[in-house]
This record gives structure tokens, C-alpha cells and sequence, in this order.
């Protein structure tokens, strides 16, 4: 990631964040606030159940009196008071619920039997538990033959003689009931009655009938009967978030404390949610202004700040691939821009003088090198041309019957000699004038058997034989190459691995083949390499021979280089030495002509 | 002499007062019983006056035995395989049209009767002739029964028997059957009967009270109240059965341990004792004990140890539904009670509140048979039960009720009287044992 890219990444993180934490806190406030209103609502429309649960409970109470006071109760209290058989009020209940508007009425004996049941006629002479008359009204489930109800109860007792007839009415919390709370409107208020056999949607009603999606309340209905306390949730009926629902369960309960219905209030949260859309919209249309905003800034600091950088970079890498001549120019920039600039500058300045220096250095060396060694290999035949010349002077003036004939043999001397500073010479020479190579399609492994056959007879008739072994890649592809340079070449190492081992051993030449090259190792027993001689061994005139001119390996070094190619040396003195050559599957672009 | 002067001033005394008394109860002629029911007037034909209208072949006395009716004598060959009928002559049907054999055929095959215990009926000369596969000992009886009762359609399209009384009108809601001065029982005391429909018992009861009516219905259940009210009532024996009949093909029943369970759970007593306020009976038999005597070797006492032991027995039991007949409220709160009793038991029962197939059903039957025999078969085939019919012998059907009962697909629960109240300017009312008015000498007060 460049730094146009981070500088983006942060200036548009930096407005997202601002952004979204300045929406997030505007959002959680209004929620809070509407959650507050939501809330004071519903513990309003809870209050409001509780006074409406009161006054339905003292309504029926007062219903229970009316009814006690009746002629038709008195007389059923007074027969049954006075041993008067039950099963003759088998349907009285029924017409005096009827009578006075209840859901629910049941006369009840002193031992608690049912001796007639408005909700359940067929329920006479089962028994009921005793109610507490110390509690004004409460909430009962009560059995029926489809199933069960939630009522309001109310109890009124009726002395009479020794006995006592319980009047226990109740009114069912229903529809209508749900009806009488009031809600204001868009508050929707679900009941849920507990049934015997798990949640049932029929189970759920709401002011307006039966509720469409029953089942989405199902969650918060449980955890409500769960915790027994009020829990609160946000309940979606449909599919529009916008329709969805603060809602309050409130566990109602019986006498016993077991929880017998649910009263759900829920709150709309259109107007939240509108509101939230509002201030995401306007967050998103801020986020989005200021990441452009961003990119629009960050391309003007990027367009001042990376651009000598950018030039620094590219001046680097020209200066890595040798061409130290390159500058670069601060431009507008300023402070340390530019003076990372200058210093590149300077540097760069300070490396060609120290490279022209340094190649001022090594040319004067290697004109010395060369003196020394063109004195040494010129001195050497030189000197057998003085003797000769000076037996010659001193033959004619000793031994002038036999001058002739040392004449004749100090000439072949003369011309041997002669002919060794050709040779010398011409070496030299050939170096100078080394040829580019003719590429053409090679097979390797071939050139190496070539080689080694060429080789073999000096090899074994050697005082110390000296083996060759070949280890040539089945796989190794035909590679562009002059056959006639790599030869030379490889002859050449032949030859340098012979004269490194004086006592014989072997010489083992492999072939590999690479991913982008063929590698050729050239491998001897022979005497080995100290690091430092590793180091120079491809300089020109440099040997470790006593008889060499030091141009073998150079020619090799410069045979290789030519075919786009690399050459390096391992070595362990005593061990033996490794010349590993790379050559190029594919010519370079600017490798050799082929 | 002065004693005997004053033995004969007593015995012209006692003789003047009886003739006065003659004289004040004779039956008079002419006059309309106005009787009301709760079904809708077009159903006079279930109605108690019904055997008014029509006769049958034959008839049953109180104590079951077979007298003549439009037949007056009968003989059975092949082991009561075959029956023939000789008809009683000189009876002719309310339209003119003389009774005969043919008539008859006519009359018993006119709608298809898969139930009916016969193969073929068929005439053979003045004779008519039923024919069976199986033995038909009980036949003679069965043929007394009302659904046997013989009618035609006049050319008008309405139906006519040969009974004392005739359809006349259907207007404003209610009946007119018309005295028949020729007929063949002799013509009734009353000119006509007026049958209103589609009225509720308190309104028939308030009828009956102020003189509006001069019969009205008055269902088992208020048989006490009316008692309490002091009602003039006719009862009859205990002719109606309310039984639970148990599809037994339903997986929820197929296992006889929960049949048996639930035939256990229920509490009859409380049944009779609230709901029909003690009239009638709690039986666990088929037949009732006055006509068998053998109810009681049936317990009907409930034994909800034992129906939960059996409960126990069956692991995960499906839930039962129950249904009853029609709409009748009393046997819907008998329904409520046998779902409240087999909860006790641990069974889950649901009663049914549309019509449609259900596990149990609740049903009412009404048994009119004075015979055995022929009271088990027509109880039998009312209530869908696949018998073969018993030997003329009370040991016989004891038997095969006890083999039938032991199957629990059918518990008996009550056996219940039917009644009527009357006004009292109604004259020698009489209810036949199974509840139907059946002989026309009754007589009004007031006629002129």
C-alpha cells in the first residue's frame, strides 16, 4: 500500500468515524429519548390495566352483592341452607350470570362443590378451592370445556343456618376488556392466555380480534413467564422494520402466583425509526461528501508529498542498475523533501566520483598487473634470447670453426623463443579481440560429452589418471547458445580442474536444469581454493600457477557473461573446487546477439 | 221395617249418585285437544299422537305379548324363516282406498330399510308374506313398531293411514288431524287434534297452565319440576336409552383397556341425580329392568381405581373426540360430564362442536318393545351394533348383551321415561309404555 493509498485509507476512516460516531450518538440519544417516552407510556397504560383491573373487580363484586340480595339466591341459599338437594340449581347459575353480565358464575356449597357452574354446567358436584374473601378480585384461569379462560374474579359469600353458599362470578379478559383500557392510538395491546399445551396462536387476541402473526410474540411471551417480571422487546409483526414494536410483557398472575396471562403493550416505533433513516441518511450523505473530500485531499498531499518521493524511488532504482548519474529534481517540495533530495544528489554525485576514482585506481592497478605480468611472461623468454644471443658473441670470438653450427642452434633458440613471445603475445591479443557469440540451438549435455571425450585419452594417460564422470539431466532443454565459445570454455575448466590435481582424482560435471536456466557444475578433487583466491580467480592475469597467464578463467568469466549468463566458484582447499555456470534458457533482450 | 225403609232410602241414594257421577264422567263427543311440542308442526310424525294416524300389524301389551292390530292372525315356517300375515278385513285408508296385502308391500318397501329384519316381503294371495335367510323369531313384535307402521299417499301426495284419525290442514304453524267417523277402531270421542309446533317448553308449560293447551311435552328432566308444579302427567315406562357408542375401528380406541377405562370413569349416579333429578335409571345394560329384570347383573357404579389402572396400561393413548345428537342440550351436558370424567381417569376426551366423525358419540335412543327379543334387536340396530338375532328367550339375549356389553363399544348410561302433561279437560289419556298416545278414547270436558 503505497502512501496515496494510506494517506485515503486514514483521511477516509478519520470522516467515517467522525461521522458515524457523531450518527451513532445522535441516533442513541433519540432512541434513549424515545425509549423514555415508551417507556412513561407504557407504565402509563399499565396503571391504566391495574385501575381498569380494580374497577372490573369492584364492579363485579358489586354485581355479586346485587345478586345476593336477589329473591332467587335467597331462596336457593335458604333450601340448600336448610338441606335442600343441590342438583335442583343445576342450571342456576347460567340464568343468574346471564341476569346479571358475567362471563363467569359458579355456586359454590360450604365444602367448596360446585353445585352449579355458569362456564361449565356439567362440572356440578366437582370441587373448587375455598376462595380468599380477603382479596377484592384476582386473576384465576378457569377450566372450560373447550379449553380455558382467564377471568376477573370477585367472591361473595351467603350465610345461611349453619351453611354457607360462595357466589364466585368473574368477567373473561378478552377482546372487550382490552377494549375498555383506552389505548391512545397506534398502542396495540395483546393479550396471551396461557394455555395447557404450549403457546397457541388462538391463544394470543388483540383489542381489534386475533392478532395476524401471533408468533412473533411467542419469544417475549416466554421470557416474560420465565422471569415472572416485566420484560421488554422490540417485536416485528411484519416485515417492515417500520412496523415493529417496543413492546412490554407484563406477567399476569393467579393467587398461587402462577402465571396465567400476558399483557403485551407495544409501542410503535415508526417515528424512531423514520427519525433514524433521517439521521443515517444525512450520516451517509456527510460520510460520503468527506470521502471525497478525503480522496480530493489526499490526492493534492499525496501529489505534493509522494511525487519526489516517488522520483527518489525511481532515481534509486536507476541508480541500482548502475546509472549513477541520475538526479533528481525537488520540484515544489520543500523541508525534508528536499533535503532528501539534495542528499540523494549528493550522493549519487559523490558515488561517480568515488566510482571514477575507484576505476581510475583499477585501471592504474590493472595496468600494473599487466606490466608485471607482461614483464614476467616476456622476461622469461627473453633471458634464454640473451644467453643465446651472448653464446652467439662469445662462439665467434672462442670457437669460430664451430660457430656455424652453434649459429644454427642458437637460431632455432632464438626463433623458439620468438615464437613463445607470439605465443604470449597473441594471447594477449585474443583476449582483447574476444568474439560475441554465435547463437544457435545447443544441446548441452552433448557439448559436455563432447568435451569430456576430447579430454578423456589426456586424462587417463595421465602419470595419475584423473576420472571423468558425468551427471547429465535427462530433462535439460536445448538452450541458445555459441558451441564453439561454451567449448572453449568449458575445455578450458576441464583443463584448470587438471592442472589442480597433480596426483590424480576426478572430474564430475553436472547438468541440471532450472527454472529459468541450465546449470553446468564443473567439479574436481583436486587441491582447492582459499576464499581470497575464490574472490580473484576471474580477474584477468590473475593465477595460482606458476606457468599460467591468468586469462583462462577471465575468458571463460567473459564466454559466459556474453551468453547473458553467470559463473561462481565453490571451493574447500583440500577438498576440491565447484564452477557452477547458469546459462539462460530464453536470450535476453539485451543479451547477445544471435 | 223402618231399617228396611232406610236400606232402601240408602241404596236409592247410592244409586241416584252414581248416576250423577256416571252422568258428570261419561266421555263427551267433539271438541280439539290442542297439543304443542318443540319440533316444528311438519314433524308430527315423531310426535306422541302419531299411532293416531296410522296402525301397524301388530301390537304389544304392557307385558310384551303380541296382539293383532291390521293383522289378525300369523304363522311362521322354515324356523321362522318365513312369516305370513293374514289382514284383518274391511280396513280402508283415510283416501277410500281399501287395506290389502299389496298395500302393504307397498307400505314396507316403499323406502329402502336396510335395518329391517326381514329379506323380502312380498304378497301371496290375501296373505303377506317377509321371508329371511335367518331365523326371525322376534318378527311379529318387531312389527308392531311404529317405524313399521302402515301408510300410503293419497292422490293429493299426502300421507294417509288407517288409523282413527286423518291429516286434515297445515296452517299457521300447526296440524290438523281429523276424526275418521268410519273408522275401523271406531270414532274417537274428539273432533279433531291440533298439533302446534316450533313451541318452547315454558311456553308450553305456561299453555298448559292458563288452558291454551291440552298436552304438552315434558322431557325426563323436567319430570321433577313438573312434579313440584303439580302438573297432571302421563309417564312412561323407561323407554329411552342414553348410550355412548365407541367406534372401536378408531386408532384411539382400538385398545378394549381404554374402552374399558372409560366405560369405568363415569359417574351414572351423578348423572340421574342432577341431571334427570332421579327419574329414570342408571343402567350398564342395554335393555331396561322392567322389561328384562337383569340390569343389575351390569355394575354401573363407576371404578375410577381400576379405569386408572387400565389407563396406566396404555402408554401415549390418543385423544378421543365426542359427539352427540343434534343439538340436544341435556345430552351435550351429559357430554361435558363424561369429558370431565374420563379426565379423572387420566383420558383425554374432547368433546366435538361440529358435526362430524368422532371416537365416541353420545346418543339417545328410544325403545318401544314390551318383547325381549325384539327390544335388544331394535336396541341393537339403533345403535349400529352387529348382532345375530336372540332366541325368543331371556337368557338368550342376556347372553348375547352380556357378550356385546363386554366389547365396550357401547355404554349404556340412563334409561329415561317419556311424559306429557295435560289439561285438565282432558279425559282418559293414555300413554302406552313406550310413550306414544295410542288409543284415540280420550275425551274433553267442555265439548259441546
Amino acid at each position: 500500500m503505497n502512501l496515496r493509498q494510506r494517506l485515503l485509507l486514514m483521511f477516509s476512516l478519520t470522516v467515517i468515524i467522525a461521522v458515524a460516531a457523531v450518527a451513532y450518538i445522535v441516533s442513541l440519544r433519540t432512541r434513549d429519548a424515545f425509549a423514555q417516552a415508551d417507556q412513561d407510556r407504557t407504565a402509563g397504560l399499565v396503571a391504566q390495566f391495574h385501575r381498569e383491573f380494580d374497577r372490573r373487580g369492584l364492579e363485579i363484586k358489586m354485581r355479586l352483592d346485587r345478586m345476593a340480595a336477589s329473591e332467587e339466591v335467597n331462596r336457593v341459599t335458604f333450601d340448600l341452607g336448610h338441606g335442600g338437594e343441590a342438583s335442583a340449581y343445576l342450571n342456576e347459575a347460567g340464568t343468574l350470570a346471564q341476569q346479571y353480565g358475567l362471563d363467569f358464575l359458579e355456586l359454590l356449597n360450604s365444602d367448596g362443590s360446585i353445585v352449579s357452574s355458569a362456564q361449565w354446567p356439567a362440572r356440578f358436584g366437582y370441587k373448587e378451592s375455598l376462595p380468599d374473601l380477603s382479596v377484592s378480585a384476582y386473576l384465576k384461569k378457569e377450566e372450560l370445556p373447550q379449553g380455558s379462560a382467564v377471568g376477573l374474579f370477585a367472591v361473595r359469600p351467603i350465610k345461611s343456618g349453619d351453611a354457607t353458599l360462595y357466589l364466585v362470578g368473574g368477567e373473561r379478559l378478552d377482546r372487550e376488556f382490552l377494549q375498555s383500557l383506552s389505548a391512545p392510538e397506534g398502542i396495540q395491546i395483546v393479550l396471551y392466555r396461557v394455555g395447557e399445551s404450549g403457546f397457541q396462536p388462538e391463544d394470543v387476541v388483540s383489542m381489534s380480534g386475533m392478532v395476524d402473526t401471533p408468533e412473533k410474540y411467542a419469544p417475549l411471551i416466554k421470557l416474560a413467564m420465565t422471569r415472572r417480571t416485566e420484560v421488554s422487546a422490540i417485536v416485528s409483526p411484519t416485515n417492515d422494520r417500520k412496523d415493529s414494536l417496543q413492546t412490554t410483557a407484563i406477567p399476569l398472575m393467579d393467587r398461587s402466583g402462577v402465571v396465567v396471562s400476558v399483557l403485551l403493550v407495544g409501542s410503535p416505533r415508526r417515528g424512531l425509526i423514520t427519525l433514524q433513516d433521517h439521521i443515517r441518511a444525512v450520516a451517509l450523505t456527510v460520510g460520503g461528501l468527506g470521502i471525497l473530500l478525503a480522496i480530493a485531499a489526499s490526492l493534492w498531499i499525496t501529489g505534493r508529498i509522494t511525487r519526489p518521493i516517488v522520483e527518489l524511488a525511481s532515481a534509486s532504482r536507476q541508480v541500482a542498475a548502475g546509472d549513477w548519474n541520475v538526479t533528481v529534481s525537488p520540484h515544489h517540495a520543500s523541508g525534508e523533501i528536499a533535503e532528501l533530495a539534495e542528499a540523494f544528489n549528493r550522493m549519487t554525485s559523490q558515488l561517480v566520483e568515488q566510482r571514477d576514482r575507484l576505476v581510475q585506481t583499477e585501471r592504474v592497478a590493472a595496468w600494473r598487473e599487466l606490466a608485471r605480468r607482461l614483464a614476467h611472461e616476456l622476461k622469461n623468454p627473453l633471458f634464454p634470447l640473451q644467453l643465446t644471443v651472448e653464446n652467439l658473441v662469445k662462439a665467434r670470438q672462442v670457437l669460430p670453426g664451430e660457430f656455424d653450427e652453434i649459429f644454427d642452434e642458437s637460431t632455432k633458440t632464438l626463433m623458439a623463443e620468438i615464437q613463445n613471445l607470439k605465443t604470449i603475445i597473441q594471447r594477449f591479443s585474443d583476449f582483447s579481440k574476444m568474439p560475441q557469440p554465435q547463437l544457435q540451438a545447443v544441446k548441452i549435455n552433448e557439448l559436455v560429452e563432447r568435451v569430456a571425450s576430447i579430454h578423456e585419452a589426456a586424462l587417463k594417460n595421465r602419470e595419475h589418471p584423473v576420472e571423468m564422470r558425468l551427471n547429465l539431466a535427462s530433462d535439460l532443454p536445448v538452450i541458445p547458445a555459441d558451441p564453439e565459445l561454451l567449448h572453449r570454455a568449458l575445455s578450458n575448466l576441464v583443463l584448470n580442474a587438471l592442472d589442480a590435481m597433480p596426483q590424480g582424482g576426478s572430474i564430475t560435471i553436472n547438468t541440471f536444469a532450472r527454472q529459468e536456466t541450465v546449470r553446468i557444475d564443473v567439479a574436481d578433487t583436486g587441491t582447492g581454493l582459499t576464499k581470497e583466491e575464490c574472490e580473484r580467480l576471474f580477474t584477468p592475469y590473475y593465477t595460482t600457477k606458476q606457468h599460467g597467464t591468468g586469462l583462462g578463467l577471465a575468458i571463460v568469466q567473459s564466454v559466459i557473461t556474453d551468453h547473458g549468463g553467470s559463473i561462481g566458484v565453490e571451493s574447500t582447499p583440500g577438498v576440491g573446487t565447484t564452477f557452477i555456470i547458469d546459462l539462460p534458457r530464453q536470450v535476453a533482450a539485451t543479451g547477445a546477439n544471435a | 221395617m223402618r231399617r228396611t225403609a232406610f236400606l232402601l232410602l240408602a241404596a236409592s241414594s247410592v244409586f241416584l249418585f252414581s248416576s250423577f257421577a256416571n252422568a258428570r264422567t261419561r266421555p263427551r263427543q267433539g271438541g280439539t285437544l290442542r297439543v304443542e311440542t318443540q319440533a316444528d308442526a311438519s314433524r308430527w310424525m315423531t310426535s306422541p299422537v302419531r299411532m293416531l294416524v296410522f296402525d301397524s300389524l301388530t301390537q304389544l301389551d304392557d307385558t310384551g305379548k303380541v296382539l293383532p292390530r291390521l293383522a289378525i292372525r300369523w304363522d311362521s315356517q322354515s324356523d321362522d324363516r318365513r312369516w305370513q300375515f293374514w289382514l284383518r278385513p274391511g280396513v280402508r285408508f283415510h283416501d277410500g282406498t281399501p287395506l290389502s296385502a299389496a298395500t302393504i308391500v307397498q307400505s314396507l318397501t316403499a323406502q329402502p330399510c336396510s335395518a329391517c329384519p326381514w329379506g323380502s316381503v312380498h304378497v301371496a294371495g290375501e296373505a303377506v308374506v317377509f321371508e329371511s335367510e335367518s331365523p326371525m323369531p322376534e318378527l311379529p313384535a318387531l312389527l308392531a313398531n311404529s317405524r313399521y307402521a302402515i301408510t300410503r299417499r293419497d292422490e293429493s301426495g299426502n300421507i294417509v293411514g288407517t288409523g282413527p284419525f286423518r291429516y286434515a290442514t297445515n296452517s299457521n304453524g300447526a296440524i290438523t288431524l281429523a276424526a275418521v267417523d268410519d273408522s275401523w277402531r271406531a270414532r274417537p270421542f274428539v273432533n279433531a287434534i291440533e298439533l302446534r309446533g316450533s313451541r318452547s317448553l315454558r311456553d308450553q308449560w305456561m299453555d298448559v297452565s292458563v288452558g291454551r293447551a291440552d298436552v304438552v311435552e315434558v322431557p325426563a328432566e323436567w319430570l321433577r319440576r313438573a312434579q313440584q308444579e303439580h302438573m297432571r302427567l302421563l309417564t312412561s315406562r323407561d323407554t329411552d336409552l342414553i348410550a355412548i357408542v365407541i367406534d372401536e375401528k378408531d386408532p384411539a380406541v382400538q385398545d378394549s383397556r381404554l374402552r374399558e377405562a372409560l366405560a369405568l370413569s363415569l359417574d351414572r349416579a351423578a348423572l340421574f341425580n342432577v341431571v334427570f333429578q332421579k327419574q329414570g335409571e342408571t343402567t350398564a345394560s342395554l335393555l331396561p329392568n322392567w322389561l328384562t329384570g337383569y340390569s343389575f347383573a351390569f355394575p354401573a357404579a363407576p371404578n375410577l381405581a381400576r379405569a386408572k389402572e387400565l389407563r396406566s396400561q396404555v402408554e401415549r393413548p390418543q385423544e378421543m373426540t365426542l359427539s352427540v345428537d343434534g343439538n340436544d342440550p341435556v345430552l351435550q351436558l351429559m357430554a361435558d360430564r363424561v369429558v370431565l370424567n374420563a379426565r379423572d381417569a387420566g383420558i383425554v376426551v374432547r368433546p366435538l362442536t361440529a358435526p362430524g366423525h368422532s371416537t365416541l358419540h353420545l346418543t339417545r335412543i328410544h325403545v318401544e318393545e314390551t318383547n325381549v327379543a325384539a327390544a335388544f334387536v331394535d336396541a341393537t340396530e339403533q345403535l349400529g351394533a352387529i348382532t345375530t338375532p336372540p332366541a325368543d328367550d331371556l337368557s338368550a339375549v342376556f347372553h348375547q348383551e352380556q357378550d356385546l356389553l363386554a366389547k365396550h363399544t357401547i355404554v349404556p348410561l340412563l334409561y329415561t321415561p317419556r311424559a306429557i302433561a295435560y289439561s285438565p279437560r282432558a279425559h282418559d289419556l293414555k300413554l302406552s309404555s313406550d310413550g306414544a298416545v295410542r288409543e284415540a278414547d280420550f275425551w274433553l270436558e267442555d265439548a259441546k
